[in-house]
């Protein structure tokens, strides 16, 4: 069995490098061996490991030979075939699981080769040092967070994903990425290691992910302090030689320099956009300066912002988007100007439309925007651009302190004193409840909302009714603003104008109740996700005649607040899983791609650079004798697996397989995978007829666990294959057990299948077909991109013979040894056509569901081994390089 | 305080108004808009920023930190405040 290497590397700093291996061995540490590479460490390290000799391997260099050069000697000397985790001896382990969740996030897809984690400073609020980063070409200083800044831990960045780079801190390596791309490069001694690492990766097809469910704490730099400028001198050795391989390489990936026009303060709808998607079209290969469009301060400590603001372009841009209302629209000046603006009214005001002649194209978030710049008589290209959601930092689990009495509230936030109508909310939500009841209304105030909002608070408040906090915003840093919603239970944005309000949607995003008024970009928001208040009147903004703008109706107003509070705990429930399904269709990424290809469609950009071909385990690997049948139940895995038995595979002891009544040869299932299987469905609340949706990480850990125990009597006797049904649902699991591995997929006729199952089980036609479904789409999802090869059990019963001899052909040409070409006769006496009992006609493929005709229709014409089936847009019909379809 | 000798002087204006040195700043703030000042004045303003509390005291930490490090990462700590029953407001 395959298993990892976790390889710490220590020079002296002996009291770091214990805490370190006592925080480690506290944690689940499966499959795992601990080697610690002594870079000739002069302390009392080499006497004082001898406490761990029994669960640590010790490497001792001759001295210290660096950062690189150590690992290095780690990863030559781990396990052949083990992945490896390299780990600075700084590092402290407070997670029990990060290790299965590091491999989770691993194996996910095919194509992760480098797997890191969130790092956090010894600070005792929490800080977050590292989140996956990005270095920019202009100075080659290296990010270890998006925005650059240090910011405090607010479970941001902790769903997994793809980034330009991991810190080498702690890196989990995958066993096909070191063969694909091999060790450290030992130009560099110690940092900009891990940097090149991820661009080697990259350039092969391989991607670095951030495994945002794992947080280590990192003493930054205790590894190495001390020194008197060595480590400065390091760094600069590094950073030549770094820049020597990639600075014009990351120079020339950008498509060209695209100018954002706009504001990283206020308004803070326009500077939360500037914030969020500045950095995401860098990253998506723009070259993005800033210029801001009214004067401010921007925040120094947003590297993304700063970097933009410092760069400069030598003549016009290539392209500029404006983000900001509409009359700073005639301050464009890129070649392909774009803006993005949206108004308060149902029709935008005279001067907002003439601004709007200076655009080649103009973004609106919504339809309401579009219908409100086209009733004013814009005639410049609208497209409009949805506003997605940041993910990252807008989830339901941002933590923030509640009220200590726990009383309900509702969070609003205040940015103009008219627009927002803080006067009627206040003075409503006070008419609505009593002062006896446990709930408040918390109002977020900006600064830009003027004193004249607390006077008209004030007013407000005068009288009896349930409690009104209010905080004033100075300059909270945007990064935190999910925390506003995270204090309460819902937000409600009452308000006059139809401008979009991102906390709308963060609010949902956050598992929160949004109530809105039903008026502009927030309408259709509302009214799909979320309890609308309607609108009285339409009215004229006072300060732009001609231009209305909704009052919300008080009762509407009064009646969802109190919907709301009534119904809280049936509206808490399942909110956050709500919020992320919601926070999934409108995610910010989709923003930011869209915004790149309208930024594009002005034909002034470079055209995209292609990508390198992504990595598949299968191109360099070649299998090691670890066979995995995979097939929905009743589709001829067990004659497979004899015909496998009858090549020389071994099923493990006959003692450990079971017999069934309906299958008295045998299943060629070991009975402790099987307990294992039942297990794991068991752990997350299901069964083979009911697959669980979730899939709790004590339950794989534990799945893991069993199956590693498995592996290990087999692997004593290989080529060995394993077989059970179950394992379609669960095999990813198994992943990071095996080492190069082939999965053989099993297939037959869903009418078949289904047929059987009713016979055998009881199982309704639809029902059957459903499961059929299921199965199978799980188990080519998961061993996308590895060595594959599909059976057709139609093909097993009408000609055993040669379509044992393909499977033969196919697991020989993937390199599977010792298996010995199949035996007529032997074949013969397995393969018996009157076990296939049931036998489906084609016209009988109408009672499959249409998502079902294709899944069938992709098997039989071999696009189902795409690499990307199922995955999203690979063409269907793709030959996958990797697989051979036989049967 | 930034500077010992700031420290110094701040409390020795402070200790002439019966104020802390914090409090003294939070009245420099409020009362310098204005193009005079008298004695009642002081004693009304210093009297509210007394009773402001937390607020004030938040306040001032606002003015103690360096250029554009102002109000950083204090969500959690105005959340804190305004939940003991302080609004923190922008007059």
């Amino acid at each position: 069995m395959r298993g990892a290497a976790l390889i710490v590397l220590a020079w002296n700093q002996w009291p770091l490098t214990e805490r370190c291996l006592d925080s480690l061995f506290a944690t689940d540490l499966d499959a795992a061996e601990v080697i610690v590479v002594d870079n000739g460490s002069s302390d009392e390290t080499p006497d004082a490991i001898a406490a761990y000799a029994s669960r640590v391997r010790y490497i001792r260099l001759a001295g210290n030979l660096g950062f690189v050069r150590g690992m290095n000697a780690g990863i030559a000397a781990a396990r052949p075939g083990d992945d490896v985790v390299l780990l600075n001896n700084d590092l402290g382990f407070t997670q029990r699981d990060w290790l299965n969740r590091l491999r989770d996030a691993a194996y996910a897809a095919p194509d992760t080769g480098v797997v890191g984690c969130r790092l956090l400073g010894p600070e005792p609020e929490g800080r977050v040092y590292h989140a996956g980063g990005f270095i920019e070409p202009d100075a080659l200083w290296g990010q270890q967070t998006e925005s650059g800044t240090v910011e405090r831990d607010i479970a941001q960045f902790t769903r997994t994903r793809r980034v330009q780079g991991i810190a080498f801190a702690l890196a989990y390596i995958r066993r096909d990425c070191l063969d694909r791309i091999g060790a450290l490069d030992p130009m560099f001694h110690s940092y900009f290691e891990d940097t090149d690492y991820c661009l080697r990766a990259a350039d092969a097809g391989i991607a670095t992910v951030l495994a945002g469910g794992v947080t280590i704490q990192h003493d930054q730099h205790g590894s190495t302090q001390d020194d008197g400028g060595f480590r400065r001198r390091l760094w600069e050795a590094s950073r030549a030689s770094f820049a020597a391989r990639w600075q014009k390489r990351l120079a020339e990936n950008y498509r060209g320099t695209v100018l954002w026009q706009g504001a990283t303060r206020f308004a803070p709808a326009y500077a939360n956009l500037a914030r969020t998607l500045l950095r995401r079209l860098d990253a998506r290969g723009l070259r993005m300066a800033f210029a801001p469009v009214v004067r401010e301060i921007a925040d120094p400590e947003d590297y993304r912002v700063e970097l933009a603001g410092r760069r400069r372009w030598t003549t016009t841009p290539d392209a500029t988007l404006v983000c900001a209302p509409a009359p700073h629209f005639g301050k464009a000046q890129g070649r392909f100007r774009a803006g993005l603006a949206f108004g308060e009214w149902d029709r935008v005001p005279a001067h907002w439309a003439d601004a709007a002649r200076a655009l080649d194209l103009l973004l609106v978030p919504d339809a309401f925007q579009a219908e409100a710049f086209r009733a004013a008589g814009v005639r410049t290209p609208i497209d409009v651009l949805p506003l997605g959601v940041d993910r990252d930092y807008c989830h339901p689990r941002v933590p923030a302190p509640r009220d200590p009495d726990g009383r309900f509230v509702f969070v609003a936030t205040i940015a103009d004193a008219a627009r927002d109508a803080p006067a009627q909310l206040v003075s409503t939500f006070r008419r609505t409840f009593r002062a006896s009841e446990p709930v408040e209304l918390l109002l977020i105030v900006d600064p830009a909302a003027g004193v004249d909002a607390n006077a008209a608070l004030d007013t407000a408040r005068t009288g009896d009714g349930a409690r009104v906090r209010v905080i004033a915003n100075w300059a909270f840093p945007d990064y935190q603003r999910a925390q506003w919603l995270a204090a309460g239970d819902a937000y409600v944005s009452a308000r006059r104008g139809g401008g979009w309000d991102p906390h709308a949607a963060e609010a949902i995003a956050c598992g929160k109740p949004l109530i809105a008024t039903a008026f502009g970009s927030q309408a259709t928001l509302v009214r799909e996700y979320g309890h609308p208040v309607e609108i009285a009147r339409l009215v004229d903004d006072p300060s732009q005649r001609g231009c209305r703008w909704a009052e919300p109706d008080a009762d509407s107003l009064a009646a969802r607040l109190r919907d709301v509070f009534e119904r809280r705990d049936l509206l808490a429930a399942g909110a956050s899983a709500r919020g992320g399904a919601f926070a999934s269709g409108h995610d910010l990424d989709a923003t930011a791609d869209r915004l790149v290809d309208r930024l594009a469609g002005g034909n002034t950009l470079s055209p995209a650079r292609a990508r390198p071909r992504a990595h598949l385990p299968a191109d360099d690997a070649r299998a090691c004798g670890q066979i995995v049948v995979l097939g929905m139940h009743r589709s001829g895995t067990s004659s497979v697996a004899g015909l496998l038995a009858r090549m020389g595979a071994w099923p493990g002891d006959d003692s450990a397989l079971l017999i069934g009544p309906d299958n008295p040869r045998g299943h060629y299932e070991l009975g402790a995978l099987h307990g294992a299987c039942l297990r794991r469905l068991e752990a997350a609340g299901g069964d083979w007829k009911h697959p669980p949706m979730s899939a709790p990480d004590a339950a794989v850990d534990a799945f893991r666990r069993e199956a590693a125990a498995v592996l290990d009597t087999l692997d004593a006797r290989r080529p060995w294959f394993v077989k059970e049904p179950r394992l379609c649902l669960i095999v990813r699991e198994l992943l990071p057990l095996l080492t190069r591995p082939v999965f053989v997929h099993v297939v037959r006729d869903p009418i078949e299948v289904a047929a059987s199952l009713e016979a055998r089980d009881g199982l309704g036609r639809d029902e059957a077909l459903a499961l059929w479904e299921r199965y199978t789409r799980a188990a080519f999802a998961a061993t996308r991109g590895w060595p594959r090869v599909v059976v057709d059990y139609a093909g097993v019963v009408a000609d055993p013979l040669a379509a044992s001899a393909r499977l033969h052909a196919a697991l020989v040409a993937f390199g599977v040894e010792g298996l010995r070409a199949p035996d007529a006769t032997a074949v013969g006496d397995w393969i018996e056509p009157a076990l296939h009992r049931q036998h489906a006609a084609r016209e009988q493929h109408v009672a499959l569901s249409p998502a079902q005709r294709e899944l069938l229709a992709a098997i039989a014409d071999g696009s189902i081994l795409a690499p990307d089936f199922g995955a999203g847009d690979e063409p269907a019909g793709a030959e996958a390089a990797s697989a051979r379809a036989c049967g | 305080m930034p500077r010992e000798v700031d420290a110094a002087r701040l409390a020795m204006l402070a200790a002439r108004l019966d104020a802390s040195p914090r409090e003294l700043l939070a009245l420099a703030a409020r009362l310098a808009p204005r193009e005079r000042i008298d004695r009642t004045e002081i004693d009304a303003e210093l009297a509210r920023i007394r009773a402001a509390g937390d607020s004030a005291d938040a306040g001032v930490g606002i003015l103690l930190l360096g250029f554009a490090s102002f109000a950083a990462d204090d969500v959690d700590r105005a959340l804190e405040i305004v939940w003991r029953g302080t609004d923190v407001e922008l007059r």
